[in-house]
């Protein structure tokens, strides 16, 4: 199969036999990427007394995800019974099924370190990427995100929020791509030219130990 | 002859180009502004009163931070550098003393009859600028609250715009730039005007060193800024300078 080369290639492993499924990456995701925690109620709808409850996070079916840690048994009893688990981003594929099935060019491979980019706003919500993806790491907005009252005072300015009806998914963190350029650019280093390490993304970094205030 | 008398009963052509100019009229001159609704920045701030005035430089407020991110607005502290309250409390209390709870209200009395603790803050000469100084002691530095400046190249949340990347660039090299893509010739881009300062390729021309700032013009459906810079703009400068446009080169 083809895959779109490019000269700079963003990459992360993950040791599935040290996962003991904690969750922090999927934590740290959403912490970074403004994923609204979902409710009930939504306290700006005026006329709740005539329409239906919001989706809460316990329909699994609308949950957004980003990083999702699979759990996986071989479904014996004890003491036969293992477990493991795997946490699954965006894999950001070599020739993503998503990007040549949409119709209005929202996402892409396009940019130098390999992430498959998705455009909020240009999404018009059909879904086709989502049938398309096989590691379904892409989620439907069914509902608007909503804060409760004062948890939106920690959205972070890193990722923009995705208003009802569009799709998403994983970015790699890709604004810390960006802001490593940035950096880099003003300390007279190559962006072009990054260090392994010069971006983490959230999840990665929020389950290993930091190793320098500069580095984060 | 029965057709022309038809056509003489509608009065001809005339009425028809008379309707389709009115149309044009209130299509392109009429309706567009009424989108836009000119907001006041929060202060009169003078850039030519710091700048010429002071000899102050663009980079004593607008500065790259360590981490290559960029500085935009000064906060109040910034500000604070030159424009000291020694001591906010005691001419908040003399304010209050003089108008009451409503202390903006001071700003209405003549200078002669404010608090002598407000009035020797003031460094400025001429009578305005004094004015906008009092509000700005009055409204922001007293209270200590920041300002919440309107930013005419305010760009949706889903922009990236890195200052980092662009701090290089010059505009009369940019005039020059003419690049051949797989046969697809990007051309000079012939409206940009001279300028020694980069700035000006996107924030408002002069803005530098002019005295009042222009009102903000918001669109009054979408809230963005009539005066900022469009994509199709980014991506034609972006392939005049053989730069990439993944969508991810700028959106986040």
């Amino acid at each position: 199969m083809q895959t779109k080369e490019f000269r700079i290639k963003w990459g992360m492993v993950i040791d599935i036999d040290k996962c003991t499924g904690c969750g922090a990456c999927m934590v740290g995701c959403q912490v970074e990427n403004n994923i609204a925690p979902m409710t009930k109620k939504d306290p700006y709808n005026y006329l709740q007394a005539i329409t239906k409850d919001r989706d809460d996070a316990s329909n699994k079916l609308r949950t957004m995800t980003w990083m999702n840690v699979y759990e996986l048994t071989n479904g014996e009893k004890f003491p036969n019974h293992e477990v493991a688990y795997l946490p699954r981003p965006c894999m950001q594929c070599g020739n993503p099924a998503c990007v040549p099935v949409c119709p209005v060019i929202a996402t892409d491979k396009n940019e130098e370190g390999g992430i498959v980019s998705q455009i909020y706003p240009r999404c018009i919500g059909c879904r086709y990427c989502m049938a398309a993806c096989p590691y379904h790491a892409r989620y439907f907005n069914w509902w608007d995100p909503l804060w409760p009252e004062g948890m939106d005072k920690v959205l972070s300015p890193e990722a923009s929020v995705r208003p009802r009806g569009v799709v998403e998914k994983c970015n790699f963190c890709h604004t810390r791509f960006m802001t490593a350029k940035e950096e880099a650019r003003i300390n007279g280093e190559d962006p072009e030219n990054l260090a392994e390490d010069a971006y983490i993304p959230a999840c990665a970094r929020s389950v290993r130990p930091v190793p320098s205030p500069s580095a984060i | 002859m029965e057709e022309r008398k038809a056509s003489k009963r509608c009065g001809g052509v005339l009425p028809f180009f008379i309707g389709f100019l009115l149309s044009c009229i209130i299509g392109w001159a009429v309706i567009p502004p009424l989108f836009y609704q000119e907001v006041e920045q929060p202060l009169r701030f003078s850039h030519q009163v710091h700048v010429e005035g002071q000899g102050m430089y663009c980079d004593s407020c607008h500065y790259f931070r360590e981490d290559g991110s960029y500085a935009g607005f000064p906060s109040i502290q910034q500000c604070a550098e030159c424009h000291y309250v020694d001591d906010p409390e005691y001419v908040m209390e003399a304010i209050v003393e003089q108008v009451g709870e409503d202390y903006e209200a001071v700003l209405d009395l003549p200078e002669e009859e404010m608090p002598e603790a407000l009035v020797e803050l003031v460094m400025s000469g001429e009578e305005r600028d004094r004015k906008a100084e009092l509000d700005y002691l009055v409204k922001f530095a007293i209270p200590g609250k920041e300002i919440p400046w309107l930013n005419y190249q305010y760009q949706p949340d889903n922009v990236f715009f890195s200052h980092a990347a662009h701090q290089n660039l010059v505009i009369a090299d940019l005039k020059e730039m003419e690049i051949d893509l797989d046969g697809v010739t990007v051309s000079k881009i012939e409206e940009i005007e001279e300028s020694d300062q980069n700035c000006d390729l996107c924030h408002l021309k002069g803005i530098a060193t002019n005295d009042t700032p222009p009102p903000f013009e918001r669109n009054i459906i979408s809230g963005y800024s009539k005066m900022t810079m469009k994509m199709w703009q980014c991506e034609r400068c972006h392939a005049q300078m053989g730069q990439v446009n993944a969508c991810y080169v700028c959106h986040k």
